[in-house]
């Protein structure tokens, strides 16, 4: 341990005079707030690759039903239920070829029966297959799979149904494009409303306290008690159900969620320092609240409105499907799930695609708002 | 020292609702005056009000009733904008967490910009920006922590960017709320010399609120105790520390622990015990010139035969 | 005699999300028993964080260590699992916490959380763990203690609560005790009381304590021996009176300077310019070195080692390397060192 006498250059042992502020330099690289956020947003996989999906199903819902001449209304009954037809994807099934199991007393009379069901001349038929004989089944009939050249046999030779064709044959494609792009509206609206709404509710009931803060708090809790569903129903009694009912609903309860964390954020805020030092300084009420408050809570903001856009998407997908949402001809994800839900098993496509793409939304949102959540959390930071 | 009043503070009372029948008497009528150019300190424990009272002073609560003349205007009389917005740049204050006294989304810059902004005191952009270098440079940072933001920063900086901010509009006086409790010791030196230096270069007046005697005896001219919503003792700090007559002040000076291991070796320590004493009958008399104790009639008699 | 705790070189370090903070790099001590060593240093010193890796207490897998040991009754603590950690936390080493407010189970009552330890360490029968929660908190000196062993924390004083962390602390008579800035969060005239309590309760107990404080003046009336710290090492170690009257380092010494003297004198205090250094990128060389107004050029290239000043008092600066300049410390440290004490005393009294 001592080393008095080891030997040194003596020239080091000179005094150096440091200017004193050099120890006051900060080393680390100068990062704000969000550039901080936004890097470690990026070490996430999994939010950048929600962000990527999300990015890409909103591209596509919005140039989709440029991309072909269909209409999302046009009624043709002679183009119904055409499957998927995509020009140089046929080795992925999308051929346009159609598979109807059908059942008769010999393989012959299962294909005749088919033929006179589905309107179809024989020549369009490009293979059938025995699936069940007689032994195998409980009826004692014969099942066959024939796969037909729906195409061809209603005469669109020419034409590419992307997604198919519904019952009535329109185009899928445009349906489900444009119906994502309402499924993405209602998203947006109900975050611009929790925005909105929400933020400046609960800001001002957190901020002012007292009496104020009291009869708000009792109007969110008056207004929470209230059913969503009540709500969409009373407003689809008063107006024709429809995005606009939908619209409504969502206006008068969704933001209560978002009011009730911005309140406790800016109570918890109201009292620090930081708060007492602008108003010492003479800051107006307002000032206090857009400059201080409010930034301080966005990351809060920005993480509640990421939760609720799914779950708004989810709620208007589940009112079309029970019923209440959209009424036709216009179309949103759920109603074009609920329609195709019918016939999903002879038609399976028509449910197929709906339903991935609001599936990828609803994981796309949660999973870049986690992201999101894990990279604005300020506990995390150091 | 000049012995122009800037602040008089006469029977102020601050009491909290805290339920509909309990309220905490956090501030029970105290009375004191601020010469320009001196520093007063206000001590207690935690709990005394002494923070209520300086928060009072500089009206982030309005008094439950009292008066606090400030420069000789009634500072929670003035109800009209200019005036208020007057009073807001003469008196300043300086806070004790420096975690949380300096808005996080904000840069250095913002900070220490925004009591200007808010009275508009300089238009022009670069002139504003040499403004905050200076400011930066008074209190020993650099130019380049302008466009940082505070948590890139230790509590010193922090503190140090915090009484920028107040240094900003240019303020006669200054309420130091325990401004360097939350700070290591060697920061607390460098912050407490800091302040120093400033009052002698401006002029300030401070009000500088702790619980550290030591500090608060090396900092400051006078002395006020504070106990349980009262001044029990006000005197010059030499004075007080020499002759401390209340038993309280007594106690809390017996309670300091010294940096010395000898003198810490044979210390003894006295108890304050409020029944020991009147304290109904009490009220603040003058037993010397300049020093105030709260006391009943004997025991003002006994002190002044001390 | 052998020491009860003997830390060797120890190192902690923490992955964050910006790169590696080396908080603790190569720390030594010996802790003898019934002894109290201080460990004194600014925040991000390491001084909390080497008290958390004797207690097996670095959260992993942020936190981690890399080499050094931890030697107490003849193992290695570094080595323990988890669940070896915790047959020795609370039984032989336990800790005290800086804020009474939080270290205690608002929703327990004082009693039971006194028992736990009884019960799961010393296998005592609940009756048998709650008579001697009851000598407990007589020992502590909370008063009353038959009636207030079923009250909850809520209805203490924030003195009587860092009380009844003692009582818990101290429940399976422990051979080393950690005190980790107990008095911080409290009043001068409380702090006074509950260090009068923990002196009082080594002199019964035989206990070594290791106390963790930023308070010289806390260290002077605890410590029989003090180790500074300064960006993760020691830099100084000796008795209380080697630290306090005969500092060697400069650091020590800006330590010493930067507490005002009560005795009324107004220069000006010595504040040690600057900040800590970052520990993700410690500099070269002494960590103190640009703060420091004695630096020389060697301290800007080479680590001090720890230079023997005495047989118990070492520091770590090339100030006393026999090549080094000879330099004094400041003015307002050299009063504060034998001789010159007195004046101070005579004054107060």
């Amino acid at each position: 341990m001592d080393d008095k006498n080891k030997q040194y250059d003596p020239e080091k042992f000179k005094q150096v005079h440091l200017k004193g502020d050099d120890s006051e330099k900060l080393s680390r690289p100068q990062l704000s707030y969000w550039k901080d956020a936004w890097l470690r947003l990026g070490k996430n996989k999994g939010a950048i690759s929600g962000l990527v999906v999300l990015a890409f199903i909103i591209l596509i819902a919005f140039l989709g039903p440029l991309l072909n001449d269909y209409t999302f209304d046009d009624a043709d009954y002679d183009a119904a239920y055409l499957p998927p037809k995509v020009q140089g994807m046929e080795w992925l099934g999308l051929d346009g070829m159609q598979t109807y199991e059908v059942e008769g007393s010999s393989e012959q009379d299962a294909i005749d029966r088919g033929l006179e069901g589905y309107e179809i001349e024989e020549q369009y038929i490009q293979n059938t297959e025995v699936v069940l004989t007689p032994d195998e089944s409980e009826n004692g009939y014969y099942t066959v799979a024939m796969e037909v050249d729906v195409y061809a046999a209603k005469g669109y030779d020419n034409e590419h149904f992307w997604f198919g064709t519904d019952s009535m044959g329109r185009d899928l494609w445009t349906r489900i494009w444009k119906g994502t792009q309402i499924s993405l509206y209602i998203g947006f609206l109900a975050a611009m409303i929790d925005m909105v709404i929400g933020v400046l509710y609960g800001g001002i009931s957190g901020y002012y306290g007292g009496r104020t803060d009291n009869i708000m708090q009792r109007i969110i809790e008056v207004l929470s008690g209230i059913p969503n569903l009540v709500v969409v129903i009373l407003m689809i009694m008063l107006l024709n159900p429809g995005i606009i009912a939908i619209t409504i609903a969502l206006t008068i309860t969704g933001w209560i969620g978002m009011a009730r964390i911005v309140r406790g954020q800016v109570l918890k805020l109201k009292n620090q320092e930081f708060i007492l030092a602008a108003r010492s300084l003479g800051s107006s009420d307002k000032r206090i609240l857009m400059k201080h408050l409010i930034p301080n809570v966005t990351s809060v903001i920005i993480i509640n409105t990421m939760f609720t856009i799914p779950s708004a998407i989810f709620f208007e997908a589940f009112l079309s499907f029970i019923g209440l949402g959209l009424q036709p001809p216009y179309a949103s994800l759920g109603t074009l799930i609920d329609t195709a839900f019918d016939d999903y098993r002879v038609y399976p496509y028509m449910l197929l695609f709906p339903a991935v793409i609001i599936s990828l939304l609803m994981i796309g949102f949660n999973i870049l708002a986690d992201g999101l959540r894990d990279a604005l959390d300020p506990k995390m930071r150091k | 020292m000049n012995k122009e009043k800037i602040l008089e503070v006469k029977n102020l009372k601050q009491h909290f609702q805290t339920g509909r029948k309990s309220v905490v008497k956090a501030v029970d009528g105290i009375s004191f005056d601020i010469y320009r150019g001196e520093t007063f300190g206000l001590v207690g424990e935690s709990g005394c009000g002494k923070s209520t009272t300086g928060r009072t002073i500089i009206r982030l609560y309005d008094a439950t009733s009292g008066e606090v003349t400030f420069n000789g205007i009634d500072v929670h009389g003035t109800k009209s904008k200019k005036d208020l917005k007057k009073f807001n740049r003469q008196m300043q204050m300086i806070f004790q967490d420096p975690y949380a006294s300096l808005n996080p989304r904000m840069t250095v810059k913002e900070i220490i910009l925004e009591g200007i902004q808010i009275h508009g005191l300089i238009k022009s952009e670069t002139e504003k920006m040499e403004r905050v270098e200076a400011l930066l440079e008074t209190v020993g940072l650099n130019k380049e922590h302008a466009t940082r933001y505070p948590h890139e920063f230790s509590g010193g900086q922090r503190q140090r960017i915090g009484i920028a901010r107040a240094l900003a509009v240019d303020p006669e006086f200054i309420i130091a709320d325990e401004p360097i409790s939350a700070l290591d010791v060697s920061i607390q030196a460098q912050v407490v010399n800091l302040m120093k230096e400033l009052q002698e270069e401006h002029g300030l007046t401070y009000l500088f609120i702790a619980h550290d005697l030591s500090m608060v005896k090396y900092i400051s001219d006078r002395i006020a105790v504070m106990y349980f919503g009262k001044i029990v003792e006000l005197a010059d700090s030499e004075e007080l520390y020499k002759n401390p007559l209340h038993p309280y002040t007594n106690s809390l000076l017996s309670a300091i622990p010294l940096p010395d291991p000898d003198f810490e070796r044979t210390r003894e320590r006295t108890i304050y015990d409020p029944t020991q004493h009147d304290t109904e009958d009490a009220e603040f008399r003058e037993v010397k010139p300049g020093h105030w104790v709260l006391c009943t009639e004997e025991e003002y008699k006994a002190y002044q035969d001390k | 005699m052998d020491p009860i705790l003997d830390v060797r070189n120890l190192h902690v370090s923490f992955d964050t999300y910006g790169g590696t903070v080396q908080a603790v790099r190569g720390v030594d001590f010996a802790l003898k028993k019934g002894e109290t060593l201080a460990i004194v240093g600014e925040s991000g010193s390491g001084k909390s964080v080497t008290t958390k890796a004797l207690m097996g207490l670095v959260a992993k897998p942020a936190g981690h260590i890399p080499k050094g040991e931890i030697l107490f009754d003849g193992k290695d603590l570094t080595k323990l699992s988890n669940k070896e950690m915790q047959k020795i936390r609370g039984k032989d080493m336990s800790m005290i916490f800086q804020d009474p407010m939080t270290s205690l189970n608002p929703t327990m009552k004082i009693g039971k959380q006194i028992m736990e330890g009884l019960i799961l360490h010393q296998k005592l029968s609940k009756k048998e763990a709650r008579n001697r929660a009851i000598e407990l908190l007589d020992l502590v000196g909370i008063p009353d203690s038959t009636k207030r062993i079923d009250q909850y924390p809520h209805q203490f004083s924030g003195g009587m609560r860092q009380r009844v962390v003692v009582a818990i602390a101290l429940a399976c008579n422990p051979k080393v005790l950690i005190a980790d800035e107990p008095t911080t969060a409290l009043d001068v005239t409380i702090q006074a009381q509950i260090l009068e309590l923990m002196k009082d309760i080594q002199k019964k107990m035989d206990t070594s304590i290791i106390f963790i404080t930023h308070d010289l003046g806390v260290v002077a009336n605890v410590a029989d021996r003090v180790a500074v710290m300064y960006a993760g090492k020691i830099v100084e170690v000796g008795t209380v009176d080697d630290i306090f009257y005969n500092p060697k380092h400069p650091y020590t010494w800006g330590l010493l300077g930067s507490m005002p003297t009560v005795d009324g004198n107004d220069e000006k205090l010595i504040a040690i310019p600057g900040t800590p250094p970052d520990l993700m990128n410690p500099p070269k060389g002494d960590a103190f070195a640009a703060r420091n107004e004695y630096a020389m050029q060697i301290d800007l290239e080479e680590e001090p080692p720890l230079f023997k000043v005495s047989d118990t008092h070492y520091a770590a600066t090339w100030l006393l390397h026999d090549d080094a300049p000879k330099v004094e410390p400041p003015e307002a440290v050299k009063k504060r060192m034998k001789g010159n004490i007195s004046a101070g005393e005579e004054n107060r009294s």
